[in-house]
C-alpha cells in the first residue's frame, strides 16, 4: 500500500500530476485559483489520488509518498462452541 | 558525481544556441512539498495546493537572460555558480509596484526559465534525493527576485525589471514540464 510520508500528511491541499491531470494526495478538495496569466480566477475540483495512482507516482518516484506493509489480517476461523 | 570525462562535441548534432528567454513561470520555494527527478531532470512537482505557478511574460526586446557563471574561492577552492536572470517589463505603472513589493517580500523564489532554444531551467532549486521532498534551495545563497522600478530619461524607455539571483553548488536541473502541465498544477 502506498500512503504520504507523516511529514506531508498535514498538508490538505497537496496536490501533483499524473497523465496530465491534478491530483490531491491527502484527500480530494475545491479550490480557488487565482489568474495566472493565462486563465482568469476560477475554482477547480480536484480528486484525491487513488491507490492505483499513488502506486504509479511512487513508481516514478515521488519523495512525498512511502510504501507501507500490508497489514496481515486476521486469519478467519471456524469456530465451534 | 566523481570527477571524469566524457566525449563531448558541440559540432555534432548542432545543439540550437539561441540565446535569451522566451517567457517564465514563478513560484514560492516554500509552496513546493516535492520533486519527482528522472534522468536527472525534473519530470514532476508536488505543490502544497494548485494554481501556484504563475506565467510570466516579459518584453522579449533581447534583454532577458539567465546566466550561471562558475567560481572557485581562492581560484582553486569549492565550485560555486552565482545564478542571475533578468526580465524586464516595459511600463512604469501601479500594477507593477504592487506586484515588485510582493516579489521582494519573497524569501526564496523558484524561476522556471524558458529559453529562447525551448530549454526548460530551474532557478532556486537544487535536486537533493536525502533532502524532505527531494530538494533544496540554492545551497550557497537564496535565490531571491530585486525589482527595480526605473523612469529612465526621455530618451530611454520606462520599466520594472527583475533580477533574480541566487548561487548554487550545482547548475540549476532542468525540467521536463510544459506549460500545459505548469498550469495543471
Amino acid at each position: 500500500m502506498i500512503k504520504v510520508k507523516a511529514e506531508f500528511a498535514d498538508i490538505p491541499e497537496m496536490v501533483t500530476l499524473i497523465d496530465g491531470k491534478r491530483v490531491g494526495l491527502n484527500k480530494a478538495f475545491t479550490a480557488t485559483v487565482q489568474e495566472n496569466g493565462k486563465k482568469p480566477k476560477h475554482t477547480v475540483d480536484v480528486p484525491h489520488a487513488t491507490q492505483s495512482q499513488l502506486a504509479q507516482l511512487f513508481k516514478e518516484g515521488d519523495p512525498t509518498l512511502e510504501e507501507v506493509g500490508n497489514e496481515a489480517k486476521p486469519e478467519l476461523q471456524n469456530v465451534t462452541k | 558525481m566523481p570527477c571524469g570525462f566524457t566525449p563531448l562535441n558541440s559540432t555534432s548534432g548542432c545543439p540550437d544556441n539561441e540565446g535569451g528567454a522566451q517567457y517564465a513561470w514563478a513560484a514560492k520555494l516554500e509552496d513546493i512539498t516535492g520533486i519527482t527527478v528522472a534522468s536527472s531532470q525534473i519530470s514532476n512537482f508536488t505543490m502544497a495546493t494548485t494554481g501556484l505557478w504563475k506565467r510570466l511574460e516579459f518584453d522579449k526586446d533581447a534583454t532577458s537572460f539567465f546566466n550561471q557563471t562558475g567560481e572557485r574561492i581562492n581560484d582553486t577552492g569549492a565550485l560555486r555558480h552565482n545564478a542571475e536572470g533578468l526580465m524586464k517589463f516595459g511600463g512604469f505603472t501601479q500594477t507593477y509596484k504592487a506586484w515588485a513589493d510582493d516579489v521582494g517580500d519573497c524569501c526564496k523564489i523558484v524561476i522556471i526559465w524558458v529559453l529562447t532554444n525551448g530549454t526548460r531551467v530551474v532557478q532556486g532549486i537544487e535536486i537533493d534525493a536525502a533532502a524532505t521532498g527531494g530538494f533544496t534551495g540554492t545551497k550557497s545563497r537564496d535565490t531571491k527576485g530585486t525589482p527595480s522600478m526605473l523612469s529612465g530619461t526621455s530618451d530611454e524607455e520606462a520599466r520594472m525589471e527583475m533580477a533574480v539571483r541566487g548561487r548554487n553548488k550545482k547548475f540549476a536541473p532542468f525540467t521536463t514540464l510544459t506549460d500545459t502541465a505548469l498550469a495543471a498544477l
